[in-house]
């Protein structure tokens, strides 16, 4: 059995007598040990989504369970020793700010009932996990995000917990500094084999660190599988639009194409395709001008992956197709978001 | 003037009041303190919502901080008199100095415990804390400052409200003024009990922000 299994979960919220349904029968399993992200644009209901799984939103139908045991049947108290086991970071911190780092890293250790210098001395060791041996003794309006959150990691460790949530943990973080927390997350992944779910609405952050995803819109799970799989074929309208972007219409509209009746399609090669040039051996087989769009190299957990939109005349398409497919290229029609 | 008979009447006004303001500032958070903090949790964005509870203390805060300080001074008599065994003095004082500004120290503090940042106590719950724990390790740990700020106010306004004891026959600053400069015009004492009130102010609200700030690590 899966580590967290959701079954039919809903949450309606009551607003001023209007019912709004944040999340309509969600349906997800999360293996032990994986990186799983949940991405959706904001007020898609991830964030209550991921509150589900330590119930700190109680979902009015459906059942949660952790490790095997339903967290709705359980006690209040019997539900606060279970969510030392899920521990949590967010997109603010949230660390105490009266308190020293090193009191905030043994926070979760007192409120257990542990004795203070026992605490301390476990929240100097994940200190050094994190990298912050130096900063004990500071508080947290001393440090910079990047610090703040790496602070808020320890302290989430600092109980041994199973399973790691993090809430938009990097959206408050420039690339460089969300680049090393999300090392930092996958280091841990791999040293202690904690699970770990993280909620974004970046992309990169998804395919930075996830082996599996899931896409929400408007409080429904979209779609669901292997990054890989999903960042090659985005199905739903929602991951589309994640993957490849609004901007795509804006490139196009702006200036008018030289190419007669276009049709836009996504190409995405791998390494090995990488090597051949494969656009400009097909200009010169077809012998017509095509237009590129958008070219990228993004990395997919570890894999380098290119991504191209490319302007094609109507009338080639197929042979075009064609062609690229045999050179081992995916390829998908984006028609729709030309508009 | 000021011979050595008055000297020593201020000097033992200046005793009385601090000895009212300080004992009603303690009493007065013995019971304002709980009352806050069970006003901020029972609220409906409280961490424990209890719209019954709250009403209640809702309502009778604010019924006896609608009472002028000087009724409610004399509406206690009896109520003093039962406690302090003597409805007159500096400590029958502290009696109704106690009742009134326990509701207002109250306010003060749920309003320092309402600015605590949501994120901070939903960190703590994630943390598998209880009610309990949240008020005492994160709520009054992270409103600290803001509590000693308000109870800087209180300490001043209590010292204000002292000055009506001579209605009661109280003593302190306060009433030397009103019996030597309202009912004998002798403006120079009034001026000097004044001045001491204001210094007295001053000197409170000076070591209550200096004590608020050393705390404070925002």
């Amino acid at each position: 059995m899966a580590q967290i299994v959701l079954e039919h979960i809903s949450k309606r919220f009551e607003i001023e007598g209007k019912t709004i349904d944040a999340l309509a029968d969600i349906n997800l399993e999360i293996e032990k040990g994986e990186i799983f992200g949940i991405i959706g644009m904001s007020g898609a209901g991830k964030s209550t989504l991921v509150r589900c799984l330590n119930f700190l939103e109680k979902p009015t139908d459906g059942k949660v369970l952790i490790d095997g045991s339903n967290l709705g049947t359980l006690t209040e108290k019997e539900l606060r020793t279970q969510r030392r086991d899920i521990a949590m970071i967010f997109q603010h911190f949230n660390l105490l700010l009266q308190k020293t780092v090193l009191d905030n890293i043994a926070f979760p250790l007192v409120i257990q009932g542990k004795k203070k210098a026992e605490a301390r001395k476990r929240a100097k060791e994940l200190l050094q996990i994190v990298g912050l041996e130096e900063k004990e003794k500071a508080y947290p309006s001393q440090l910079s995000g990047g610090q703040k959150q790496r602070v808020a990691i320890a302290r989430a460790l600092a109980s041994n917990p199973h399973i790691l949530l993090c809430d938009e943990a990097t959206s408050a973080l420039d690339p460089q500094t969300t680049q090393s927390i999300l090392n930092l997350l996958k280091q841990i992944n791999q040293k202690y084999g904690i699970t770990i779910v993280i909620i974004t609405h970046q992309m990169d952050v998804i395919r930075e660190v996830c082996e599996k995803v899931a896409i929400i819109e408007a409080g429904r799970l979209v779609e669901h599988g292997n990054v890989v799989d999903i960042f090659n074929h985005p199905k739903s309208a929602a991951g589309k639009k994640l993957i490849i972007g609004d901007n795509v219409s804006a490139t196009v509209t702006g200036e008018k194409s030289q190419v007669n009746e276009e049709v836009i399609v996504r190409a995405v090669f791998t390494e090995n395709s990488a090597f051949e040039p494969v656009v400009a051996n097909m200009i010169l087989r077809i012998g017509e001008p095509i237009n590129i769009l958008k070219a990228d190299t993004k990395n997919v957990n570890g894999i380098a992956k290119g991504e191209m939109l490319l302007g094609l005349p109507q009338n080639k398409r197929k042979e075009i197709t064609e062609y690229l497919t045999e050179k081992g290229l995916e390829i998908e029609e984006v028609e729709q978001y030309a508009g | 003037m000021l011979d050595s008979e008055v000297t020593s009447m201020i000097i033992k006004g200046i005793g009385e009041t601090l000895y009212m303001t300080v004992f009603s500032t303690g009493f007065g958070y013995l019971l304002g303190l709980p009352l806050g903090i069970i006003l901020a949790v029972t609220d409906k964005d409280g961490i424990k919502p209890n719209a019954l509870l709250y009403r209640i203390l809702d309502v009778l805060s604010n019924i006896l901080r609608s009472i002028p300080f000087l009724i409610l001074l004399i509406l206690l008599i009896p109520f003093t008199r039962t406690i302090v065994g003597k409805s007159y003095g500096s400590t029958a004082t502290i009696v109704p100095l106690v009742i009134a500004a326990a509701p207002f120290i109250a306010r003060m503090v749920e309003s320092s415990i309402k600015e605590v940042d949501s994120g901070v106590i939903e960190a703590a719950k994630s943390m598998g804390a209880s009610t309990f724990t949240i008020i005492r390790k994160v709520l009054l740990v992270e409103a600290r400052t803001s509590i000693l700020t308000g109870a800087t106010i209180g300490v001043g306004t209590i010292l204000g409200y002292s000055a009506m004891a001579g209605t009661v026959g109280g003593g302190g600053l306060g009433d030397i003024a009103v019996r030597y400069g309202y009912y004998r015009y002798q403006e120079d004492i009034m001026i000097v009990t004044v001045i001491l009130l204001i210094v007295l102010v001053q000197l409170f609200q000076l070591a209550g922000m200096k004590l608020a700030a050393r705390f404070d690590h925002r």
